[in-house]
């Protein structure tokens, strides 16, 4: 069901949000899984949690349905499904306190891949091993952007000239990367774990 | 290009610094900055380069979910705040050791599949009730009911929670004791509601004649007392410390196996007393007695939402040592914790439901590396 819904485009979004209002679940289902990767890439990229993008997900998706007599009166479905998301990414991250989204930044942040692990620990090589049985399953352009990036430490713009693409492309391309071998580690039941003094953070990366 | 715009795309390949961070951050509570942030999140849903990190699996388990959900609001959001801490599993911050450290979980998972563990369930609502002649009555099960008749005071549950109904003035005493793997709710005769955490008791007249409402205490409790200024409420603990109340919401932890004593005022005002000491803490702020040493009262400002969580239905440890989520473990899935060699010296962050199975629990542990063995009698042995 959902191969045929996905190789479907939405022909009459005016058609679709009306059935949605009227609470065909057929119609609901078609607009979830035709949007529910954007809302999720976006979600991931931004927050940097593979759990908290499918919370954040769940949640534009879910205020969709609950609020789905409005939907009858909406011209563009895209539009109104683009607030949704704004509205509640913006207010998600926004009920982050400062400290614990920083610490979450930090925890989170892919860092063991530009430096060598500070110790040749088993936990740092399996790691390593894995940040690169990761990047063998991204496009081949992506790979290359990230290691450019993260291994060799090049601009964007020398990566560009480099690759013949556009700086705003290798941007894309690290910025996928990075969430795609976040949710990659996740899945693999990876998680980095720091010790919580700052000094010793800074010391390390 | 806009200044969150180039702040946000700093933060996006994380080359953003400390202090860049904390400028984004705080734009977030700055509506005039709300468009900028709008703005951004509309290019990266119409940038096709960030697309497809979703998988089916786990898009087909949230139309699922979202379905479940809609139509019972009550279910929502059960932890109201940092949620997804807990859903990334519990990201952990060692103490000492200082280096990036990685856990894996499939290798402990197997240590733990070997071992066959039963399927452990999470405690439940239930006490025992034992009357001042000694004889005990099991609440567990009890929805409704009259429970006693002593003293001229009737005891009875009304939908699980027990309370009294006055008459007389014969001053006999009640306990309330949560074995392992219990907790209970109850209202004492003068309307006072307690809620007692897993491995607690309180005990307390049927009828409160004196100056004060004195109730002895051991374990956790959350009470909200009824004002009454004439009678000031006494929470006695183990006769080593006491806790004078007006009106008030507060939880005392006073495990035997906890460093402290614990006293959190969340409304009203408490005095704390020890020996010659005491102490007036104000809501927010908590009362800490160390265990080996009574007499001296620390005030502290308090996380009531870390104090609260077990009331609320959850764990939260946030900032939690290995031995202290154990310990909690212990007394909510009725275990035994063992440790077979040196203690791991480990601190975690997130929070989880406690309506979880042990093994559900367990394996947010695992992740970061602490591995267990479960043996009959309800023991796990913590191996180094």
């Amino acid at each position: 069901m959902q191969e045929n819904l996905e190789s479907r485009h939405i022909y009459n979004e005016k058609e679709l949000a009306i059935r949605i209002a009227n609470g065909d679940n057929e119609a609901f289902d078609r607009l979830f899984y035709y949007y529910w990767d954007h809302v999720y890439s976006v979600a991931l990229v931004m927050s940097k949690s593979p759990a908290m993008a499918e919370d954040i997900a769940q949640e534009v998706f879910l205020s969709l349905l609950e609020n789905r007599a409005a939907l009858a009166g909406v011209e563009n479905l895209k539009g109104y499904l683009y607030n949704h998301i704004k509205f509640n990414l913006h207010k998600r991250l926004r009920r982050l306190r400062v400290e614990d989204a920083y610490q979450h930044y930090l925890l989170s942040k892919l860092q063991g891949v530009n430096s060598p692990a500070p110790d040749d620990s088993l936990a740092a090589k399996e790691l390593m091993k894995a940040i690169s049985g990761g990047l063998e399953l991204l496009p081949p352009q992506q790979k290359r952007a990230f290691q450019l990036s993260r291994w060799k430490g090049l601009s964007h713009d020398e990566i560009g000239w480099e690759m013949g693409i556009s700086s705003r492309t290798v941007k894309d391309y690290i910025v996928r990367a990075i969430a795609f071998l976040k949710k990659y580690l996740a899945d693999q039941g990876f998680m980095a774990v720091f010790c919580g003094l700052a000094g010793v953070i800074k010391k390390i990366f | 290009m806009s200044e969150i715009k180039r702040l946000l795309e700093r933060y996006l390949d994380e080359s953003i610094t400390e202090a860049e961070f904390r400028e984004l951050w705080a734009s977030l509570e700055y509506a005039p900055k709300d468009e900028q942030w709008h703005a951004f999140i509309e290019e990266l849903l119409e940038n096709e380069n960030i697309r497809g990190l979703s998988d089916k699996a786990g898009a087909e388990a949230a139309l699922v979910r979202i379905k479940a959900t809609l139509g019972s609001k009550a279910s929502r959001r059960v932890f109201p705040l940092r949620r997804w801490l807990a859903a990334a599993a519990v990201l952990l911050l060692l103490a000492a050791g200082a280096y990036l450290w990685v856990a894996r979980e499939k290798n402990s998972v197997v240590t733990v599949a070997a071992a066959d563990p039963p399927e452990v369930q999470p405690g439940k609502e239930g006490a025992i009730l034992t009357l001042a002649d000694g004889s005990q009555i099991l609440l567990d099960s009890i929805k409704n009911a009259v429970v006693a008749l002593q003293g001229g005071a009737t005891a009875k549950v009304v939908n699980g929670v027990l309370l009294y109904e006055a008459g007389g003035n014969k001053v006999v005493y009640n306990t309330i004791t949560t074995p392992k793997g219990r907790r209970y709710h109850a209202v004492l005769p003068d309307g006072t509601e307690v809620w007692l955490n897993a491995a607690s008791a309180i005990r307390y007249p049927t009828a409160f004649t004196g100056k004060e409402r004195k109730v002895e205490i051991n374990g956790e409790a959350y009470f909200e007392v009824v004002k009454n200024e004439e009678k000031p409420f006494v929470v006695n603990l183990e006769n080593e410390a006491e806790v004078e109340v007006l009106g008030t919401h507060f939880n005392i932890n006073a495990y035997d196996n906890e460093e402290a004593i614990r006293t959190t005022l969340l409304e009203g005002s408490v005095r704390v007393r020890s020996g010659m000491r005491q102490a007036v803490i104000r809501p927010g702020e908590q009362a800490q007695m160390r265990r080996n040493a009574l007499d001296a009262i620390a005030v502290k400002t308090a996380d009531p939402e870390k104090v609260m969580a077990w009331k609320n239905g959850f764990f939260n440890f946030e900032n939690a040592s290995l031995e202290e989520i154990l310990r909690q473990l212990e007394r909510w899935y009725d275990i035994e914790v063992v440790y077979s060699g040196k203690i791991p010296q480990k601190v975690f962050w997130g929070q989880m439901g406690m309506d979880l199975k042990l093994d559900d629990v367990l394996q947010f542990l695992e992740r970061s590396n602490v591995k267990f063995t479960y043996q009959k009698e309800r023991k796990l042995i913590v191996n180094p």
